[in-house]
């Protein structure tokens, strides 16, 4: 891929304590793209997950305060946006996405000119998360089969949207940022993607009841507040195969 | 004496808050709504005449009510109040945080060229 400013992609992983999992990942993110801006983003971990980072090659923004999923998401597309980003493609850390399905990503946007497209694994995730996944679909009016991925393609567009203060009331990188990209006028296409089990660690949402019914409470408001008056139901691209 | 009781806790919260302000412990644009309260509470403390007609035009029976009711809105207006500017610092914060994140990743970046160009003109 390029790597000229304005044209070019850049790979934002947000990272909490994933020394054990970020290597690989780095290093298969390599193997794909050699010359990207990989850009973690330390969510004030406590093992050596900047050692770990720096070691990958990848640009390293250590917060010092925790802002969770989001915070830090936003975080990198921020200074992927001040580098002159062209595309951003954000990843989790812990091994679930794989770099080899970020063709399929790149190949839907180009296919069907979106601004957004979602990796989406509807096999993936335990009870609890299909739980919410439903509750947020009956809610939201907006149709998704995952909508809670974080393995996502956005284009300038859409990250010109989402490194602004408005979006910096959001805490999740699902039903907000999807609210907001749709309210207005963006194009959000989902496409079938592999994903892998996480080599390390545990959702920091869907490992608890507690923090899931607290999650639930917060989504639900804000999937009602922000309920669009039509239904939408996101496109999907059809790729040949989510085993590519 | 209810009335007496009343207008001095106005007059007490309408001194502290000047306190406050002069200590720097409170900002005026927080102030004023509370020396707004302070100032309701005194004049229906020190004139519960006031109250009672008031209650008459509302169609209430017991005056009191009247300034409990309007009490009890004002503090919830207050706290919802509060929780808007908590969120705006809270995001004022968040936006700090990845700013100066941005800049040290910057700075990181620059120190390791720095130490590349270093490393490349001793090897010369």
């Amino acid at each position: 891929m390029s790597e000229t400013p304005y044209t070019a992609t850049y790979y934002v992983l947000p990272a909490w304590n994933e020394e054990i999992a970020l290597g690989k990942v780095l290093a298969d993110l390599r193997t794909v793209d050699p010359l990207g801006h990989i850009i973690v983003v330390d969510d004030a971990s406590c093992d050596e997950t900047i050692k770990a980072a720096e070691s990958g090659g990848a640009y390293v923004l250590p917060m010092v305060t925790q802002l969770g999923p989001w915070g830090a998401m936003q975080a990198g597309m921020r200074y992927a946006a001040e580098k002159g980003c062209w595309r951003v493609i954000t990843m989790d850390s812990d091994g679930q996405h794989l770099p080899s399905q970020i063709a399929r990503l790149t190949d839907a946007m180009d296919q069907t000119d979106a601004n957004v497209v979602i990796g989406a694994c509807s096999e993936r995730g335990s009870f609890l998360r299909k739980f919410a996944w439903t509750i947020m679909k009956l809610f939201s009016g907006i149709s998704a089969e995952d909508l809670t991925s974080g393995f996502r393609l956005y284009d300038h567009r859409a990250i010109a949207l989402l490194v602004g203060e408005e979006a910096s009331y959001l805490e999740h990188q699902d039903m907000g940022v999807l609210a907001r990209l749709l309210g207005k006028g963006m194009k959000v296409v989902e496409v079938d993607v592999e994903m892998h089990p996480r080599v390390s660690g545990t959702s920091r949402i869907f490992n608890s009841w507690l923090k899931v019914l607290w999650y639930m409470l917060q989504t639900l408001l804000l999937s009602v507040s922000k309920r669009r008056v039509e239904r939408v139901n996101l496109e999907k691209y059809k790729a040949a195969s989510a085993h590519d | 004496m209810t009335e007496l009781f009343t207008g001095a806790t106005g007059l007490f919260v309408a001194a502290t808050i000047v306190y406050l302000i002069k200590r720097d412990r409170l900002q005026v644009r927080h102030g004023v709504s509370w020396m707004l309260v302070a100032a309701l509470f005194a004049l229906f403390g020190f004139a519960p005449s006031l109250l009672d007609r008031l209650a008459v035009s509302l169609g209430v029976a017991y005056s009191p009510t009247v300034a409990l009711v309007v009490g009890g809105s004002a503090l919830i207006i207050k706290a919802v109040s509060s929780d808007v500017e908590r969120s705006l610092s809270e995001v004022k914060i968040t936006r700090l945080v990845q700013r100066l994140a941005m800049l040290e990743a910057d700075i990181r970046r620059l120190e390791k060229h720095a130490d590349q160009d270093h490393q490349e003109s001793n090897d010369r």
